[in-house]
């Protein structure tokens, strides 16, 4: 016989945790942002010889940061 | 009064016959360190000499840049280390007894946010060695300093307010790899320099071949010199 109590408490358990893997990516979505803005700032400041190459690759990490996050909500 | 018109008009005279010397002397004429070393495309080394293509916001338009430096590469194997420990560490997370009652799509994600952590201190590890440099050209010296993501400060001094350059380099590493601290101290209050320290200063921390580097802002000083009893300051 399944203890419904049990259940319950197991369940909003994974949902607690569900809730902090999101806000960690929600995070991660912020940090990317954050090295988005700080590259295009000091890409302005100096060009030391790779700032086409880091505008991208600042550009695909917030992309692949927000798709993290979106893929988060469907698996968990 | 009109002897300071008689040698204005000297002068004018003057300049016109000198026009030729006048000209700004290349680096390489002036700069032993600049002669040593080889120009290098390579946009991740720590210590060049006329870098090619490096271009900052403040620089006039005449104004060669003639070295870049970044902490010395061996200085990053500390947060390398951390990162190469991150990225083996989830083949060992099995042996955790808790780790097989964790649901799959859990241990999936949870193993994506791991490395996610990872490729966050890669990222900040690396930009803030990549951005935090010092450069030098023939008319100022510039230290950008990015400490981290969000606090960043680009300060300037022009070559003629710097009074002495030492340079330290100690302990059993830095002696055998040839890198260390330069500190340049300049002539009062400078932009972005702190107004309550009695003797304001710049610091290079942990530069390759940091005798190369003092040598090259003593040269600049005495190039400097040399063009006000020239005459071809700018």
């Amino acid at each position: 016989m399944i203890d419904i109590e049990q259940l319950l408490s197991v369940q909003s358990l994974w949902l607690v945790i569900k809730v902090g893997y999101l806000i960690a990516f929600l995070l991660y979505v912020l940090f990317a942002v954050v090295v988005m803005a700080q590259v295009k700032q000091m890409t302005k400041t100096i060009d030391a010889g790779m700032n086409g190459k880091l505008l991208v690759a600042s550009r695909l990490h917030l992309l692949f940061a927000v798709g993290l996050f979106v893929l988060a909500l469907v698996v968990l | 009064m009109a002897s300071v018109w008689y040698n204005r008009d000297m002068s004018k005279k003057k300049s016109g016959n000198t026009k030729a010397k006048r000209k700004r002397r290349e680096p390489a004429d002036y700069s032993q360190v600049v002669k040593e070393f080889k120009r290098t495309n390579n946009p991740l080394t720590a210590f060049s000499i006329m870098p090619k293509g490096l271009s900052v916001e403040i620089q006039d338009k005449d104004e060669k840049i003639l070295l870049l430096v970044r902490r010395h590469i061996i200085t990053n194997l500390k947060w390398v280390m951390v990162v190469i420990l991150l990225i083996i560490s989830p083949l060992f997370f099995s042996i955790a007894p808790f780790y097989d009652q964790i649901p799959v799509n859990f241990q999936f994600m949870g193993i994506i946010l791991w490395y996610l952590l990872t490729l966050a201190l890669f990222l900040e590890g690396f930009l803030n060695w990549y951005f935090d440099m010092f450069i030098v050209t023939d008319e100022r010296i510039i230290d950008i300093d990015f400490k981290n993501l969000i606090y960043r400060n680009v300060t300037s001094t022009k070559i003629d307010r710097i009074e002495d350059v030492t340079y330290t380099v100690s302990g059993a590493i830095p002696s055998f790899l040839d890198f260390g601290n330069v500190m340049i101290q300049t002539a009062g209050a400078g932009l972005g320099m702190d107004p309550q320290e009695t003797s304001p200063h710049m610091e290079i921390y942990d530069t390759p071949r940091p005798a190369k580097v003092a040598k090259l802002i003593n040269e600049l000083i005495l190039e400097e010199e040399q063009e006000k009893i020239e005459g071809r300051v700018r």
